[in-house]
């Protein structure tokens, strides 16, 4: 209760979990404060016309205000909680009492009969605390007692006053015996209903599993209430008599009572010991309700009232605090963390601000409520973490086979070709020189040609590994080139600036084309091929079509390897290829 | 003949060396790299540069780049790039325009010294010289692109090879063992056929049939 001045003011209606949704709860607020406010203005009104008005007469208007504030407060704050509504309920019923001054036989009525329902309000709070349900048949029971025992012998003493009645069939004639009767079944009956919630009050206090600030908290509400309630009829039956009040004074002494429960109420469930209560309801109905998509973080942000809190889910592996995309992050307050654990290791860390949410054991245990959804939003943010350091790796691999290939190229280039090349100019040499016997020349010439053979080996060999032609070139000559060497006729098709591609695309796209083009030659049976690969400028497309068999499937080895080369690239990857229709595969390979 | 012989690989280049010297040629200059080649090319004024593709300082295509601009700079100099690769790029980018006194070959063709050394002379005599290799590619591309060549019979197809080539007529019929006229007859046939102009000038037909085969 003394936290209430460190909060920095109730927060608006959020979206709720459970039983009210976010427009559903917005929609209610904003019912009741409006019935209220018209309730308010026609209590005014019959205030303004009664004479003499005095401060008594507004008094009820007043706190029926109060009520529905303080009630709209809590139920927005706690959607999940139905004290709030209660509270506003309660409030309610003031501004229906306000009507006693009216000057309408139905209005006074309505006042009459408000103003009664006020006591069974508070006591329906009361039993209803703190989760604003009420739990088995005897509370239920109790409840309408106390709504019965307050406007039931009223009716009746109405019924039989024999004054002027709103409608006819209240009408029953002037009988003194019953009013009697009725005052007295009256006073009895709600007597009973009182002395008995005191003692399910008393019972309930005592055997409560709850201890400390929550227990001290119940204390304090239901003696307040309990105190409330009592006051209500001793003020009237004992106080003002003894005490010689007027009977002005004693309705304001009154009502100034009454003022204090919604008070009571709110705080206890907002700010005092069951404001851990409320809120772990508040998440075990988000967590029990269908709305479950809604993000853990929201929920425990909602149920903790702090927008700002930010969840990282630590990774097993390293240890390293992932977000729920499963970036690594460091988390940027300095103190205010809290880390949710499992027997197997943390499971999560809450950081929130310590100016709105002073004690970390709620947050703790906030999160303790959730521990299993933050477990499976830490398992997605690890699978996301994974994957992204997979595909970090697989390109890091691509990069690394792609350096191998140019190196390797490179050295059997530049060691072996011009080796044997030498040798084919020392064999050409030997079996040229003059004077020599026929059958060396003829050994020397055949080791020449071997030599020859063996040189253009390796050059087809350099050229599948990496083709001179794509490094010294780019992308366009070296597709050209292929495309030209392949058996089957290719209509080829270039659009855009082909040059200034990054590295990695240029050599990806020709390993595709490479690949797509062998494929057809190996597997397709087709007698044509057309190739439109074309520069944008956020993209590099690839379109590639054979007009064969088609069949093709992306599992297959060499389109597995253009999968690779496009996942790694993050590109996107097509493929059409329905029997007998040929095989399309369209390739996409962002290049910004 | 005066030579200069551009090769990094110290062993090659004095393979080359001896080879060319021992054909009768006189070697006018030797570089290591495409930079001291254009130089030496400036100052010496060769008939014919040897130069190998994959050279320093930049260790790509810095040969092939050196020899483009000699053609261009030197216009009475011979230029026999020896390459690594089968590319019709670069034949077409070293060729131009201008089909004169120009060779394109594979690197290994320097084993075969006689018919080597023949080519160094056509090249130093303003003629043409391109690999067998790259023709081929050439010729598989053309017909791909245009079915025109389906039209020309086998013999005709390796008359228009070795014509592509920069043989001579000579040389042709000696190659495919047929009398010079038949060869004769066979171009005019082809040229027919492809729709060509007749040229008798060896390297204006070269780049005749190089240009139909790569449109």
């Amino acid at each position: 209760m003394t936290n209430i001045r460190r909060n920095p003011g109730f927060r608006a209606a959020r979206s709720s979990p459970g039983a009210w949704s976010g427009h559903a709860l917005q929609l209610a607020l904003a019912l009741v404060l409006t019935l209220g406010t018209v309730l308010a203005v026609v209590g005014a009104g019959a205030v303004a016309a009664a004479s003499p008005a005095g401060l008594g007469d507004a008094a009820p208007s007043a706190v029926g205000l109060v009520y529905l504030a303080v009630g709209a407060v809590a139920w927005s704050r706690r959607p999940g909680n139905r004290l709030g509504l209660l509270i506003c309920v309660t409030g309610t019923l003031f501004l229906l009492a306000s009507l006693y001054n009216a000057a309408e036989p139905v209005m006074v009525f309505l006042g009459v009969l408000g103003g009664q329902s006020v006591l069974a309000g508070v006591l329906h709070l009361l039993l209803a605390f703190p989760s604003g349900r009420l739990t088995g048949a005897r509370d239920r029971a109790l409840v309408v007692a106390g709504y019965l025992t307050t406007t039931v012998p009223l009716f009746l003493q109405y019924a039989y006053s024999g004054e002027p009645v709103v409608l006819p069939i209240f009408d029953q004639g002037a009988d003194a015996g019953v009013v009697a009767a009725a005052d007295l079944a009256h006073r009895v009956l709600a007597t009973a209903v009182l002395l008995i919630s005191a003692a399910v009050l008393v019972q309930r206090l005592r055997r409560s599993a709850a201890v400390g600030a929550q227990r001290r908290t119940r204390a304090v509400v239901y003696l307040t209430g309990m105190l409330v309630l009592t006051f209500i009829p001793f003020s009237a039956l004992v106080l003002e008599p003894v005490a010689a009040l007027s009977s002005q004074a004693r309705f304001l002494l009154q009502i100034g009572a009454l003022a204090v429960v919604p008070f009571v109420f709110a705080v206890a469930i907002l700010r005092g010991g069951f404001a851990r209560t409320a809120q772990l309801e508040e998440l075990g109905l988000w967590l029990g309700s269908a709305d479950g998509r809604r993000p853990v973080r929201e929920a425990l942000a909602a149920a903790l009232g702090d927008e700002s809190l930010e969840l990282y889910f630590p990774s097993r592996p390293h240890g390293w605090l992932l977000d729920e995309g499963g970036r690594v992050v460091a988390p940027e307050r300095d103190g205010a963390t809290v880390s949710v654990d499992a027997a197997d290791g943390a499971v999560a860390v809450i950081a929130y601000d310590s100016s709105l949410i002073g004690d970390p054991s709620l947050v703790q245990q906030a999160g303790r409520v959730v521990a299993l959804a933050l477990e499976r939003e830490r398992l997605t943010a690890e699978l996301l973490a994974r994957r992204q350091e997979l595909l970090e790796s697989r390109s890091r691999l691509v990069q690394v086979a792609d350096d191998e290939r140019r190196r390797f190229a490179q050295d059997l280039h530049d060691l072996l070709q011009s080796r044997l090349v030498l040798a084919t100019l020392r064999a050409g040499t030997l079996g040229s020189a003059p004077g020599l016997d026929p059958a060396i020349r003829h050994d020397a010439d055949a080791l020449r040609d071997d030599l020859t053979e063996a040189v253009r080996e390796l050059r087809r060999l350099v050229h599948g590994v990496m083709p001179a032609l794509l490094l010294e070139r780019g992308l366009f000559a070296a597709a050209e080139d292929l495309l030209d060497r392949s058996p089957i006729p290719v209509d080829a098709h270039w659009c855009g600036v082909l040059t200034e591609l990054p590295a990695a695309v240029s050599t990806g796209a020709y390993f595709i084309l490479a690949e797509a083009t062998a494929n057809a030659v190996k597997h397709s049976r087709a007698s044509a091929i057309r190739v439109r690969v074309e520069r944008a400028d956020d993209a590099l497309t690839l379109d590639f079509a054979d007009d064969g068999v088609g069949g093709a499937t992306p599992t297959g080895a060499g389109l597995r390897g253009v999968r690779d080369r496009v996942d790694v690239l993050d590109g996107r990857f097509e493929l059409l290829s329905p029997p007998h229709q040929g095989t399309r595969l369209l390739v996409q390979l962002p290049c910004g | 003949m005066r030579l200069i012989i551009a090769e990094d690989e110290t062993l090659l280049r004095e393979g080359l060396v001896l080879v060319l010297e021992r054909a009768g040629f006189e070697i006018a200059g030797t570089a290591a790299a495409a930079d001291t080649l254009l130089e030496l090319a400036e100052r010496v004024r060769p008939d014919v540069v040897v130069t190998d593709i994959r050279m320093p300082p930049g260790r790509a295509d810095d040969g092939l780049t050196a020899a483009i601009r000699i053609r261009r700079t030197l216009p009475g100099v011979g230029v026999l790039v020896l390459s690594q690769y089968v590319q019709r790029r670069y034949a077409l980018e070293l060729i131009g325009t201008n089909p004169a006194g120009v060779g394109y070959l594979l690197k290994e063709r320097i084993g075969e010294v006689r018919r080597f050394v023949d080519d160094v002379e056509q090249v130093g005599s303003g003629g043409t010289v391109i690999d067998p290799e790259v023709v081929r590619v050439m010729m598989t591309r053309a017909a791909h692109k245009h079915g025109d060549l389906e039209r020309l019979t086998p013999r005709q197809r390796d008359v228009l090879e070795l014509i592509a080539q920069g043989r001579t007529n000579a040389a042709i019929a000696a190659r495919l063992g047929i009398a010079e006229k038949s060869v004769v007859q066979h171009a005019s046939r082809i040229y027919d056929d492809l729709g060509l102009e007749v040229n008798p000038v060896d390297h204006r037909r070269v780049m005749a049939v190089i240009r139909y085969l790569s449109w």
